[in-house]
């Protein structure tokens, strides 16, 4: 507590009107149900709201419990691009003028809707596809999926004597979506609110955009649900989360934060708990470290 | 002629009335003299339960709304006045 000190950002009034309301059966101190609820204030009421499966779908539109003030569709993982895409030409053809945006999780964007999605970049549609990214596929239990991190325990990449956790590091989605001349891409954190209604009012503005947002899950990496900010805060601090924006291409505003060592981060989640009980563990956090040095070298954060 | 329904429609914010407050162990507690009225609490729910209301230049009144509130605690990490505290509730009391 009391440790929240150099928040700098505290300049725009957030609408009081909220279009994501409580009583959704999300986990106490959800990082998604926080990331969406600014999200949905910048994109005002005039949206139309495409869904992934996911955790945002099942605690938030159970029949006759649905959280939104605004339309939402729900569709399957490997859909949800291109049926926003229709949506969003249907639009265009009524002449109606709405946002249409999409909440996919990590798994909905870089793994199993992945083909819809880099068709519906290649197009060009006027979309604001927002990522919620956990880490993992956390609605079903935890299992991995590209963007878990590199020696995370899932039920899919157990730690144990003969593993230390996930094999891969996490894909670089936003560097795809930039491959892909997006004219606004960006990353944000719930552990700076303010900055996720300014990026998500940005991308409304501009158009066609992908906005990824770190969402600590108290569920599934394992910590107190009071942490939720901490966690984010703390992946910022230790540079394996950076917040930056990339205009047509260019990469600008990169946010600066103190930096701190990984073993800060990794220390309070249980799905890396492994790597503190054995030598081996201690030069995985070594490799950890490294990665978080390379992120740090290729945004000019030393 | 093949008929087409909508499917499984449901209405908007009828999660309103699924009162989520009895699902925590603990509960925030404020100390309003302390609050300088910088609203992160406000704007880091997750429940969007609470609310920062101006008194007068200096004075501020925080208000839970305890029918959704989660417990979760984060609003007491994020002031920075410490002027929030989690106390358990009297049936989690050991």
């Amino acid at each position: 507590m009391g440790e929240y000190q150099d928040m700098k950002l505290r300049v725009i009034p957030l609408p009081e009107e909220e279009l994501f309301v409580p009583g959704h059966s999300a986990c106490a101190g959800c990082g998604e149900a926080l990331a969406v609820r600014i999200a949905m204030k910048a994109l005002g009421k005039n949206t139309i709201v495409c869904l992934s499966t996911g955790c945002l779908e099942v605690f938030s539109t159970q029949y006759r419990n649905s959280a939104w003030k605004v339309p939402v569709i729900h569709m399957l993982f490997e859909n949800t691009s291109a049926v926003a895409s229709g949506v969003e030409v249907a639009m265009r053809r009524m002449g109606k003028d709405a946002n249409v945006a999409v909440f996919a999780g990590d798994g909905a964007t870089a793994d199993i809707g992945f083909a819809s999605f880099s068709g519906m970049l290649e197009r060009g549609h006027n979309i604001i596809y927002i990522c919620l990214d956990n880490e993992a596929y956390m609605n079903t239990g935890v299992q991995r999926s590209g963007l878990t991190p590199f020696a995370a325990h899932t039920t899919t990449s157990p730690s144990g004597r003969q593993s230390m956790g996930n094999i891969s590091t996490k894909k670089d989605i936003l560097s795809i979506a930039i491959a892909h001349g997006v004219p606004y891409v960006a990353t944000a954190s719930i552990a700076h609110p303010e900055d996720i209604y300014r990026k998500v009012s940005k991308a409304a503005s501009i158009g066609q955009s992908y906005v990824q947002i770190h969402v600590p899950c108290p569920t599934g990496w394992g910590f107190d649900s009071s942490k939720t900010v901490e966690v984010a805060k703390l992946a910022l601090e230790t540079r394996l989360w950076i917040n930056y924006e990339a205009i047509d291409g260019e990469i600008a505003n990169v946010m600066r934060v103190n930096k701190k060592p990984v073993e800060d981060y990794l220390k309070l989640q249980k799905r890396f708990r492994h790597l503190f009980r054995s030598e081996e563990g201690k030069e995985i956090i070594g490799k950890i470290q490294e990665i978080a040095d390379k992120n740090a070298e290729r945004f000019g954060l030393l | 002629m093949l008929k087409i329904g909508l499917g499984g429609v449901s209405e908007p914010y009828l999660s309103l009335k699924f009162k989520t407050g009895d699902w925590g162990t603990h509960f925030p507690s404020v100390d309003n003299e302390k609050c300088k009225g910088c609203r992160d609490c406000e704007i880091s729910c997750p429940e969007a339960c609470i609310e920062v209301k101006k008194l007068n230049k200096k004075k501020f009144e925080v208000t839970f709304d305890f029918d959704f509130c989660k417990g979760c605690g984060i609003c007491a990490y994020v002031c920075r006045e410490d002027a929030i505290e989690m106390i358990v509730k009297e049936a989690y009391k050991v």
